[in-house]
Order: structure tokens, then C-alpha cells, then sequence
């Protein structure tokens, strides 16, 4: 008897070395312009006190940190669908990335409600700031992935609660680290749970498509 | 020719929705005397030492013990009756059983209070072996002025074919729409829908603490007994 993993969902973790520097950069950047002239001016949610959401275009941003961080990001993003496809390298490097990327911050009981993103294939977050104090303490501002089998586990019996990874069907809540990075497919639906700190917690959230060189742009 | 099959028939035609999900909200009758008493039930609960098994708790969202509905507490009792009695009629509406059989289902229930306090919420959920849950509404405040959608019972979207979406999609009337379902709780109103349905509460904005209860609902015929092979 064979056990396979059927309909998996890809998920790639990355951590920027060093990534101190670059994020006290990102943090200063970000609270300064955390202004009208800066926030998205067209939100997909009904935006709350709580929470800035910038403009779409970050990483069109000059400031080297911006570049240094798109590169990363960008990056990642390419290594990860490139990692799950069948699609050659050499096809692959002849694609072009686009991107929506915006930043968020979030001071204390902001939170994002469960949405997806439609037009794009890969979406990711990099944590700038987690908002942890010393302690460690939890403060939520979790990024929790829904399981893509909804109703799945509507009906449990004694010998398939217990599922192990990766059948088992849950959830999964990523507490994001300042210079993680998490890279997952855009047809996830996700939410940020409310933070809980006393602080702010910082992201910045990146859609991506890829097109051919030349070829139709899907958006 | 039965619903289904006029359903069909009616469906060469026109344009229906397929693939449904019922979603209920009820006006119980339930008075404010009556809310009051419940309250005070639900505050009860959480004054009470807590005994080993109770769920955890965040400071700013007590959950209470499951037998809520158990209880021989006369207020439990009638309110267990109110949302059994409630549910009964929404669901035999929805269903192709006549009202007699419908009438000797037995209804197995598990109840709960939730007193969420201003800032806290009740993470996403959704509950394994019941086909109901239903959401009453013992307690709500007016929210602080400039907050939209707090305190509210949010029901998620989870159809994946959202993701290409054009201009003539983006902007589909309801039932068709995609996008999250909200519903504000309102004292002595309860909602109704699949308990595999995942959903939460979101962030309540008021000095009032929102109380709800929920309950696991599953439909038994009288006589039912594994039928299994084993």
C-alpha cells in the first residue's frame, strides 16, 4: 500500500540574514509616510483606524531600502514557483514578474479580515516589525492560512480526527518574525487576527502575476 | 412533480442559483425580560470558578461550558426551547421531508455563551459533526462612532472560482456576489446556517458587551441506529 499527497498547497518560508539594518530603514520609511497622500486610495476592504494600507506601487519606490527588499521579496517569490512547477528553469527565466506590493501598519486591536487575491498567482507578506515586546507574550497579528478543504472535516468519526501532516485539516497561523518571509499561493484565503500588542506591527504585502515577455498581460 | 423536479424544469428557463447555502436570520420574539435574565445566566457562568475541562479564554472573550442547554436552569431551559423551536421551522422549510416526519426528528443540541468584551472577538471557526449553528443574540451595544462592521457575525468566502474575476464580475448582484456575508447580532434575533460554515465575530467597538450564544444543531430520526456493516 502507497500513501500520496494529493492537492497540496505550496507554502515557501524565507528569512532576510541580517535584516536588522534594512528594517529599522523600512520602519522609519514607512511611519513617515503613513499620509493621506500615501494611502490606498481604491481598498478592497473597508479600511479601519487601525490599520494603514498604502498605495499599490511600493516597489516602485527609488529608496534603496525599497529595492533591497523588493529584490528579496521578488526573489523568493520566483524561487518558490519556480520550485513548484514543472515548467523548466530556463522557460522560467524568460517570464516576467509583475507585482502589486503595498505595506500595512497596524497599532493595537487592527486586523484584516479573510479575503484572497483575485488576478494573481503567488502573494506575499515580510514581516518588518512583529510587534512582540521583550516578553515574547502573545499579541496576535497572527497571518492564519484557511485550509483550502472547507467542510472537509465537517464529518470527524474516532480514526480521522487525528489526522498527521499532511492530511490532517486545519488551519495553519504563522506568528510572522521581523525579517521572515512567507510565500504562498494567491487563491489561499488568509486574515490577519487582531493585534494585541502595545505596539506596531509592520508588514509589507506583495501580489504577483507572471506574464510572458511581450506577451498579454493577464490584468 | 416534486420541488426538485419543477426547480429543474423552471431552471431550462431562467437563471438560479445553484449551489446555495441557507443562511437564516430570525426574529425570535424573545423579550427584553427575557434577554435580561439570560444575560445575567451568561454572567454567572463566567463569575463562576472555573473547573477543570472549561475552554481557555482570552481576558476580553469569555466562552462558557458547553451544556448550557443542558442546564435545568429555567431561563436555559426556555431558551433552549426558543432555538430548537426556531430552528425546527427554518429547516423544515428547507427540506424536501414532509412536516410530519420532520416533526418526529429529534434534535440533539450543544449550547455555549460568548461574552466578548469591547476590543476582543471570537476567532474563525467552524464545527465538525453538526449539520446547524445557531447564533443568538442575548446582548449588543452601539458601537463608537466610525466603526464599521464591529461586533459582527462574519461568514466566510470560500469559493476559489473568485480568483479571475473580470469586468463583468466584479460587481455581481446578490445571491451571486463573492465576498464575505456580515450579519449584526441584535438582541432576540438568531441566525442560522451550516455549521461547517467557517466564520467569526469581529472586533466589538461598544462599552456594551456583546453576548451571544451559539449552538451545534443535528437532526436524529427517532429510531436511528448505526448502520453500518462492521
Amino acid at each position: 500500500m502507497e500513501l500520496i499527497s494529493a492537492f497540496a498547497v505550496p507554502i515557501g518560508h524565507a528569512r532576510l540574514d541580517s535584516s536588522e539594518r534594512l528594517n529599522r530603514e523600512l520602519e522609519r520609511l514607512f511611519l513617515a509616510r503613513e499620509t493621506p497622500e500615501y494611502r490606498n486610495p481604491t481598498p478592497s476592504h473597508i479600511p479601519q483606524a487601525q490599520m494603514f494600507e498604502s498605495r499599490v506601487d511600493l516597489f516602485n519606490w527609488p529608496e534603496p531600502c525599497i529595492q533591497e527588499l523588493r529584490n528579496f521579496m521578488l526573489e523568493s517569490v520566483f524561487r518558490v514557483a519556480m520550485a513548484a512547477s514543472e515548467t523548466a528553469r530556463e522557460e522560467f527565466a524568460r517570464l516576467r514578474l509583475d507585482n502589486h506590493t503595498w505595506f500595512h501598519i497596524t497599532r493595537p486591536t487592527g486586523y484584516f479580515v479573510a479575503h484572497n487575491h483575485a488576478l494573481a498567482s503567488w502573494s506575499a507578506v515580510y514581516c518588518v516589525k512583529d510587534g512582540t515586546d521583550s516578553t515574547g507574550a502573545p499579541c496576535g497579528g497572527l497571518l492564519r492560512l484557511f485550509d483550502t478543504r472547507a467542510g472537509a472535516d465537517a464529518y470527524l468519526d474516532p480514526a480521522n480526527q487525528r489526522l498527521r501532516q499532511p492530511f490532517l485539516v486545519s488551519d495553519l497561523d504563522v506568528q510572522l518574525q521581523a525579517g521572515q518571509l512567507i510565500v504562498f499561493p494567491s487563491y489561499v484565503f488568509h486574515e490577519v487576527t487582531p493585534y494585541t500588542g502595545s505596539d506596531t506591527r509592520i508588514t509589507v504585502a506583495s501580489n504577483c502575476w507572471f506574464t510572458a515577455q511581450g506577451g498579454d498581460r493577464p490584468r | 412533480m416534486n420541488e426538485e423536479s419543477r426547480a429543474r424544469t423552471d431552471s431550462q428557463g431562467g437563471t438560479v442559483p445553484l449551489f446555495a447555502t441557507p443562511f437564516a436570520a430570525v426574529k425570535t420574539g424573545a423579550d427584553r425580560h427575557f434577554n435580561e435574565r439570560l444575560a445575567s445566566l451568561c454572567e454567572l457562568q463566567r463569575s463562576a470558578p472555573r473547573l477543570p475541562g472549561d475552554p481557555s479564554h482570552d481576558p476580553l472573550r469569555f466562552q462558557g461550558r458547553e451544556d448550557l442547554l443542558a442546564s435545568i436552569d429555567t431561563t436555559a431551559v426556555e431558551l433552549k426551547c426558543l432555538i430548537l423551536g426556531q430552528a425546527a421551522a427554518v429547516v423544515a422549510g428547507l427540506s424536501n421531508i414532509g412536516a410530519a416526519e420532520f416533526a418526529k426528528l429529534h434534535i440533539q443540541a450543544q449550547g455555549w455563551c460568548s461574552i466578548v468584551q469591547r476590543n476582543g472577538h471570537v476567532p474563525a471557526q467552524h464545527f465538525s459533526n453538526a449539520s446547524w449553528l445557531a447564533v443568538y443574540c442575548v446582548q449588543a451595544g452601539e458601537s463608537d462612532a466610525g466603526f464599521n462592521n464591529a461586533g459582527v457575525l462574519r461568514l466566510y468566502e470560500r469559493r476559489p472560482g473568485s480568483m479571475y474575476r473580470d469586468a463583468s464580475t466584479r460587481e455581481l448582484k446578490a445571491p451571486y456576489r463573492y465576498g464575505n456575508h456580515t450579519w449584526s447580532p441584535l438582541p432576540g434575533w438568531m441566525a442560522l446556517f451550516p455549521a461547517h460554515m467557517p466564520h467569526e465575530v469581529s472586533v466589538v467597538r461598544s462599552a456594551t458587551a456583546l453576548i451571544l450564544v451559539f449552538a451545534k444543531l443535528r437532526f436524529m430520526e427517532a429510531d436511528a441506529k448505526d448502520d453500518g456493516n462492521g
